[in-house]
């Protein structure tokens, strides 16, 4: 079976508008073909406060190792960012979703995030005074396409993410990527 | 692959840690690091050093930069890409006094592909937890410190560490392989630079 390796770093994040510590929580997700063998597909990083230039650092490492049958559903990455403020409160920031790259080599990626508003006067409010947002339930709304005409939401910050393909065997199967 | 018998496949990095740089500068210290390599089950260390100590080194005519180059070389055979080495930096610094406080942990990847690559990777230390750790960091100028900075390489079990970043290291690498591509792996960009 074909092998993908998934070598790389969880940079960071910039232009977040919050004052507070920022961390993440990622998780990869891929089709029915694809099996992780090792590495964790699933973890969170460390919760970093905003340095001169307004940005956060995770240098958080990725290194997943996956085997598979076939090409659909190649791994996507789905990230959600939260801060954590002086008091130990956490809440969601940013959600984000990223398709990783097919082609192997060193990839820089800038992933743009987003969140829903609050809709309503009194929820701008009280967001505004006592922190908080609003999140999703379902939060496989990231990765799909659909029932997204409902949501309003606001562009947050970029998270940065770097990353390293190393493919296996996927011609010898007469997938074609280069 | 199994037909001609390899296994293993070998890959030599070999490049230095270039400089530190501090955006308010490093006035009165003289600062060193330390790095390690972590790397995973598969992995053998085949010759070079895996760990090692810098000069104590202080910034030249301009303040923000301090230059190291602390050379770095090493062979690992493997047969797995996973547990893809990693280098741990630690910069700590000296005040005349001997105090001895510290500056930073970076975590940069062994460059995957090969040829050079100029990785510049941001800083970042370990915060107090609670009000009264700040205030007494702040008050004795320790601030908390990793007991093992390997567990940076692992990404797990951070429980949330809280910490903040200053500064970054600058680190030139290059990546060698031996039957990789045997090995059925391929890992290199797509578009070759192919002068003609």
């Amino acid at each position: 079976m074909a092998e993908l390796h998934v070598l790389g770093q969880l940079q960071g994040v910039s232009n977040f508008q919050d004052s507070s510590s920022l961390f993440c929580r990622y998780s990869f997700q891929a089709g029915p073909n694809w099996t992780v063998i090792s590495g964790c597909p699933e973890g969170q990083t460390v919760s970093g406060k905003l340095d001169y230039a307004k940005s956060v650092i995770w240098s958080h490492p990725l290194d997943i190792h996956y085997i598979t049958k076939g090409i659909q559903g190649w791994p996507k990455l789905v990230l959600q960012v939260s801060c954590l403020d002086s008091i130990g409160r956490a809440w969601v920031v940013g959600y984000s979703c990223c398709s990783l790259p097919v082609v192997p080599g060193h990839h820089v990626l800038d992933i743009p995030c987003w969140l829903p508003i609050a809709t309503t006067l009194t929820d701008r409010i009280r967001e505004y005074f006592l922190g908080g947002s609003h999140q999703l339930l379902q939060t496989d709304i990231i990765n799909l396409g659909t029932d997204r005409y409902k949501l309003k939401t606001q562009s947050k910050g970029t998270i940065t993410l770097k990353i390293d393909l190393v493919l296996r065997n996927f011609t010898q199967f007469g997938v074609e990527y280069k | 692959m199994k037909e001609n018998g390899i296994t293993k496949f070998l890959v030599s990095f070999s490049g230095q840690i270039e400089y530190v740089s501090f955006p308010a500068g490093v006035f009165d210290e003289q600062l060193y690091m330390q790095y390690e390599v972590v790397w995973g089950p598969d992995w053998d260390p085949v010759s070079g050093l895996t760990n090692g100590t810098s000069q104590m080194a202080c910034p030249g005519s301009d303040p923000e930069k301090v230059v190291f180059n602390m050379p770095i070389e090493m062979v690992f055979s493997s047969t797995n890409v996973f547990g893809w080495p990693q280098l741990v930096i630690t910069v700590r610094a000296q005040n005349a006094i001997g105090g001895d406080s510290l500056h930073g942990f970076a975590l940069v990847l062994m460059p995957p592909t090969a040829g050079a690559r100029v990785t510049t990777a941001p800083l970042m230390r370990p915060r107090a937890a609670s009000v009264l750790g700040e205030w007494l960091s702040w008050l004795t100028g320790r601030h908390p410190e990793l007991s093992d900075p390997k567990m940076l390489a692992g990404g797990k079990e951070n429980y949330l560490l809280r910490t903040e970043s200053y500064g970054s290291v600058s680190v030139t690498l290059s990546m060698v392989s031996k039957d990789m591509r045997k090995l059925g792996y391929d890992n290199q960009p797509v578009c070759t630079t192919n002068d003609s």
